[in-house]
């Protein structure tokens, strides 16, 4: 502010000013770039995710139509004998049975699991869903007490099904499903019901005040429905080892 | 109102660089940010040098390229090491900012008290009266701070 004295300081502090507005307005520029493509990169990831997804349950879903109308000719084609094609039909319908190709029903427990809607505020909200490993848990457990069929929401758990997690959303056969949860399996109702009870991850959700809840039915029961495994299965890097007797079911 | 077109520099060079917005590549935040901070180093340390009468423009650009370049350097070695060594660099702009604007508030302050001919007694800033210009008094003000 001393006026006198100003031409000597003016020249090199207004440079520098402007330098200084520059690079300011440069990294300003730039930390805003930044965000932005941090938050892009993120929307991408799951765009593309679904993308691909879908692109995977077209290309599964034409597969299962030829696969399908393959099976219908197999058995057309296979009438030369009665007694072969009925012997054909009998093994086709029990590896459809096993691959879980079938909707299915009999004695077993019914798991739903929910969200827990009674949220602390200011408490992490991840405390509160109920997440990918808690179904696959279950699951493991129900499996491991010999249930024979199981499905999450009707999405039928085979061979090649998934329990995974993707953002926000659970995905069972690259189908997104969302809460509540209701597991069904066919087994042994007692002792599915007892590896539901003893399954920690029950005990946990259970203890934590989730709304869960475990059914049994009767032993006789057909109260049980599971239904068919609609997708397929890629068999793009399969190629079976060869086998003396030429015999193909399916 | 001198001192005014330095504070036009300053907003021209933010339009500036809004005008001259090109694709900076993200590896120059980093860089950036230095240079930011070297920048305002040097704008704070000349207006101190104009209170303290010994502003240099030569000293002071060259001080600001010479600061930016190797604070530059220290970070890219940082990268090389992946040791957060620009840390450093900042950690150092940054104090020498907080000391240049609190000298400059010092002789903001007591020019201002000089003018209103009060004595900053109270504060324990100034106890005697000096009878030189701002600038003695001033060089005082960190010992009788101290004392």
């Amino acid at each position: 502010m001393r006026q006198i004295q100003a031409p000597k300081w003016l020249p090199a502090l207004t440079v520098m000013c402007l330098l200084l507005g520059l690079f300011l307005s440069w990294e300003l520029q730039l930390q805003a770039a930044i965000r932005e493509a941090t938050a892009d990169h993120k929307t991408e990831t799951l765009v593309s995710l679904i993308t691909n997804l879908e692109a995977e349950n077209a290309a599964l879903e034409s597969q299962l139509a030829a696969v399908r109308q393959e099976t219908d000719t197999i058995i057309m084609n296979s009438s030369s004998s009665e007694t072969q094609l009925t012997e054909q039909q009998h093994q086709l319908t029990q590896l459809q049975i096993r691959a879980g190709l079938t909707a299915l029903e009999g004695p077993g427990v019914t798991v739903i699991l929910d969200d827990n809607k009674n949220i602390l505020i200011g408490d992490d909200p991840n405390r509160y869903v109920i997440h990918y490993e808690n179904l696959l848990f279950i699951v493991n457990d129900l499996r491991n007490a010999g249930a024979e069929a199981i499905s999450i929401n009707g999405q039928r758990i085979v061979v090649s099904s998934e329990i995974r997690c993707v953002g926000n959303v659970i995905l069972i056969n690259t189908t997104r499903l969302a809460p509540p949860f209701v597991i069904s399996a066919i087994g042994n109702p007692t002792a599915l019901a007892e590896a539901v009870d003893y399954s920690s991850t029950y005990q946990q959700l259970l203890l934590s005040g989730f709304p869960v809840s475990c059914k049994a039915t009767d032993i006789h029961s057909t109260e049980i429905q599971v239904p068919a495994y609609t997708g397929s299965f890629s068999t793009k890097a399969l190629t079976p080892e060869p086998i003396d007797e030429t015999e193909e079911a399916a | 109102m001198v001192w005014l077109i330095p504070i036009f520099a300053l907003v021209i060079g933010i339009m500036l660089g809004s005008i001259l917005s090109f694709e900076i590549p993200l590896w120059m935040a980093k860089y950036l940010s230095i240079a930011v901070l070297a920048a305002l180093d040097s704008v704070l340390g000349g207006v101190r040098g104009i209170y303290e009468d010994n502003f240099n423009g030569v000293v002071l650009l060259s001080g600001f390229i010479s600061n930016a370049v190797l604070a530059a350097l220290l970070a890219f070695l940082g990268d090389q090491l992946s040791v957060d060594l620009y840390m450093a660099a900042v950690f150092v702009f940054g104090i020498r900012i907080f000391n240049n604007l609190s000298t400059i508030r010092h002789y903001i302050v007591s020019g201002f008290l000089k003018r209103h001919n009060t004595h900053a007694t109270r504060d324990g800033e100034h106890t005697t009266q000096r009878t030189n210009t701002i600038q003695n008094a001033i060089n005082n003000t960190f010992e009788s701070d101290i004392k």
